[in-house]
């Protein structure tokens, strides 16, 4: 009903006329719909093997149920909750710097005026979005390998002693943190950049008339304007707490350092491959997967409900 | 006019849309041919000839059996323990025979996705099957459930026996004057302890300190070889690790389950393997790297490796490096695991389990098709030998397959197909007469006292599959997967008392956190599950 007082708002006067455009405008919304529902939609009755335990003679549709059995292999090692912890920490850290760093990039951006250095800057950043994580993790063991690595090859030239990053866990925060930002800020920094850029002109030029400095410029018009995109980007995130990227936690760390990083760079993701390797059972891993998408929906309506009564304009629904 | 336009241009993207998504969605389904049967080639990574063998395989099996063969390519690795099989079941597409290595086919039992094969073991469909399952140790051919029926065959390769040997260049040896006979010496197939191997690695240090003397292990779990150095490593591979000691070994005692972790043996293995690293005889990034074996030994900086005792290996390294190879024997080779570990199983979907039990059975039996699917067209020409004592008689086979390229060309992992132990003894038709005829008998001889001494160490519990039913393994499996492959390649820390094995060491830790876990229920539940099958079996 909202969009029909939209649309008569635009002065759709016209019955027939009005009609007509729905229908240009939900057949234009097919394709997309159609792909919606067929890829996202329709799969979701699979998820019912979540709670069955497959009997492929009689498909797994008619195999029969056994509750919540495949859940229960989640919480069979005690290392599991180090892991759910592991996976929140690292995704609060990157939720906050991939906030943070990508916006002081777009402003630090809107200031430069040359259009060449712009784009070059803007193709520098945006390159490690575009690497797989299996490059990144290349780039990565030439930087830190014990033998022949960048770094240990400076150390031992200056006389140290080399150091086995691939087995100690403490430095794997920074490096996965590090990692993690040098390859999301291109695409986080498109996102900020384009709402800063539609900031309208005019509200910079009546606060430099009213003397606001350059400070002042940036609390007041900058952060409120493009506050709607960091709250998009905020919930998103938080939709995510539970994942991980198994290409950065287990691809990059070189399989958890084969053992010996298990404690520091373990996620909920990795250890449901790791656990799912060893037996093949895909239906504990369509339960791992749903109780962290039910999390992530839970997070997504309680974080966007806070935000209703504290900033109702923020708010994504 | 112009909304006209817009409408049919949208209604147009829309029925694409719909139109591909449906097909995309429906095209998992397929039409299961009865016509010709889908078998899985595995490789690391995608051969070459592949399109021309399947073409020959194919044509060769319609003559001999009268329908076709196509093949699935399957990445060994992405199929090693994944849900790659689950997936054909799920999806519909043709797949018959599942080729399931490196994982335990008791989930497709479990789950019925795989059938039993029992019945079409018989003179009429299974000729060679039938006749190898007349020898008492034929259950090393097959592989049953815990329901006690028939599910897989073993292809033999790689399961017909398990060994290791440290697979050096002789070369090396020469120029560190440690080849030959007598003290300290030694020549190839002869079995070496660690003494042995510290006294060579602390030599070849000596003669290169560039040099690593082993350490080449992959990024995968798969390719650690290392952990064969150990004498009783084989064992290691039986989930949870846990070991079974056998009556012999048990000093008279019934066989039974112990903490392999825990043994003299192991606590042995985890002070060498320190050492070794420590001293720079294992390569720092051991456990990182994505270098094969064949990219350390043309670096010319690594002189050896632990690996299968197959003489055939050595043969290949001469080959691929330009240098002779010894075989150090470590471990005794034995009869392994057999087909629960690595085998041949047939999809619960397939409407051509007959076709493809007599499919494998040619496997075994033709030599033209073994060398086919395990060389590929343009690998190398084998000749059939007869070996009477290895029980090897038929002498009527000779491969006509175009001549060999290239050795690099050599095809398809021989362990997909055909009689692996039988292949060792074929000649390369590119050797000269009497060099090929020099290096079949020493295959002969060397393979044969293999087989012989593998067949004396078979283990009573060849043929067990643990049912762990609703038991916890996951607490004792994540154990393993943190010290397990630190411990082999000798990362562990040391002890208070100076050991790497002592209070406060790495190895240490590991026994503690395995004592804190459930380990002791699992070898409970096996030891009991054992006695059970043995008492049956007897």
């Amino acid at each position: 009903m909202k969009n029909v007082g939209a649309l008569r708002d635009l002065g759709l006067k016209s019955k027939r006329r009005f009609s007509k455009d729905i229908l240009v405008v939900v057949l234009m919304l097919l394709p997309g719909l159609t792909y919606l529902i067929i890829n996202n939609y329709l799969p979701m009755y699979g998820l019912t093997i979540a709670f069955r335990d497959i009997d492929y003679s009689v498909g797994i549709f008619n195999s029969p149920w056994n509750n919540f059995e495949n859940f229960e292999f989640l919480f069979q090692t005690d290392e599991i909750w180090l892991y759910i912890r592991n996976t929140i920490l690292y995704n609060v850290v990157f939720i906050v710097l991939g906030i943070v760093v990508p916006i002081a990039l777009a402003i630090l951006f809107s200031n430069i005026r040359n259009k060449i250095s712009k784009r070059i800057y803007q193709t520098c950043i945006l390159l490690p979005f575009l690497m797989s994580w299996v490059v990144v993790s290349y780039i990565a063991y030439a930087f830190l390998s014990y033998e022949n690595g960048f770094f240990n090859s400076i150390i031992t030239s200056l006389g140290g002693q080399k150091i086995d990053f691939y087995m100690e866990g403490k430095y794997w925060p920074f490096i996965l943190v590090f990692f993690n930002i040098w390859k999301s800020i291109g695409y986080n920094f498109l996102f900020y950049y384009a709402a800063i850029l539609a900031i309208n002109p005019s509200y910079y030029e009546a606060a430099k008339l009213d003397g606001a400095s350059y400070w002042q410029q940036l609390r007041k018009i900058t952060i409120p304007c493009i506050k709607t995109t960091i709250v998009t980007m905020f919930i998103l995130g938080i939709a995510k707490v539970l994942n991980s990227d198994y290409g950065l936690f287990y691809v990059v760390t070189k399989q958890c350092g084969g053992g010996a990083l298990y404690d520091a760079t373990m996620t909920l993701d990795s250890y449901i491959f790791v656990m799912v390797r060893e037996n093949a059972n895909f239906t504990q891993s369509s339960a791992a997967g749903l109780l962290q998408a039910l999390i992530g929906f839970i997070l997504v309506v309680s974080a966007n409900a806070i935000l209703r009564k504290v900033d109702p304009e923020s708010s994504l629904f | 006019m112009k909304k006209l336009r817009t409408i049919l241009c949208a209604a147009l993207v829309g029925a694409t849309a719909l139109c591909s998504t449906v097909s995309l969605a429906a095209c998992g389904g397929g039409n299961w041919s009865t016509d010709y049967i889908v078998i899985p080639v595995m490789n690391a990574t995608r051969q070459r000839d592949q399109d021309l063998v399947e073409t020959e395989v194919s044509k060769y099996v319609k003559e001999k059996l009268g329908f076709g063969v196509k093949f699935k390519f399957v990445d060994i690795y992405a199929q090693a323990g994944s849900t790659f099989y689950a997936d054909m079941l799920n999806s519909g597409e043709q797949l018959d025979i599942f080729n399931i290595a490196f994982s335990n086919p008791d989930y497709y039992i479990k789950t019925k996705g795989v059938r039993e094969i029992g019945s079409f073991i018989n003179e009429k469909t299974t000729p060679w099957l039938y006749e190898y399952m007349q020898d008492p140790t034929s259950e090393k051919i097959v592989s049953y459930g815990t329901d006690g029926k028939a599910y897989g065959v073993s292809p033999i390769a790689g399961t017909a026996y398990y060994g290791s040997c440290y697979m050096v260049r002789k070369d090396i040896l020469e120029t560190i004057g440690v080849y030959g006979e007598g003290e300290n010496k030694w020549v190839d197939g002869d079995y070496i302890d660690y003494d042995g191997l510290d006294l060579i690695f602390a030599k070849m240090k000596e003669y290169d300190p560039k040099c690593f003397p082993t350490g080449i292990l992959g990024d995968n779990d798969y390719s650690h070889s290392f952990i064969a150095a150990d004498p009783v490593c084989s064992e290691i591979l039986t989930p949870q690790g846990v070991l079974m000691l056998e009556e012999k070994d048990n000093g008279g005692k019934p066989t039974e389950i112990v903490n392999y972790y825990e043994t003299d043996a192991y606590k042995e293995y985890v002070e060498h393997a320190a050492e070794w690293n420590a001293k720079g005889y294992i390569n720092g990034d051991a456990l990182q790297t994505s270098s094969t074996v064949k990219d350390f030994l043309k670096s010319e900086k690594f002189y050896g490796y632990f690996s299968d005792p197959n003489p055939q290996y050595a043969m290949d390294n001469k080959k691929l490096y330009g240098h002779e190879f010894v075989r150090l024997m470590t471990v005794k080779p034995h009869w392994y695991m057999g087909a629960p570990a690595m085998g041949m199983y047939i999809s619960a979907k397939s409407k051509n389990a007959e076709k493809c039990m007599r499919f494998l059975d040619l496997t075994f039996s033709d030599t033209y098709l073994g060398s086919m699917l395990s060389s590929g067209v343009e690998g190398r020409q084998w000749e059939f030998v007869v070996d009477e004592a290895a029980g090897i008689t038929k002498e009527d086979f000779l491969v006509q397959v175009p001549e060999g390229v290239s050795f690099d060309n050599r095809g398809y992992w021989s362990m997909g197909y055909g009689n692996y132990v039988k292949q060792a003894y074929y000649k390369s038709a590119d050797e000269t007469a009497a060099e090929g005829q020099k290096i079949r008998e020493t295959i002969n001889a060397s393979n044969g006292v293999l087989t012989k001494e593998a067949t004396k160490l078979s283990s009573p519990a060849v043929g067990f599959v643990w049912d762990q039913g609703k038991l916890n393994t996951a607490n004792v499996t994540v154990a393993m997967k943190k010290y397990v492959y630190l411990l082999s390649t000798g990362k562990g820390k040391k002890g208070s008392d100076d050991t790497y094995t002592g209070p406060g060491s790495t190895y240490a830790e590991f026994i503690e956190e395995l004592g804190q876990k459930n380990l002791k229920v699992i070898m409970k539940s096996k030891q009991d599950q054992l006695n059970e099958w043995l008492t049956a079996k007897n």
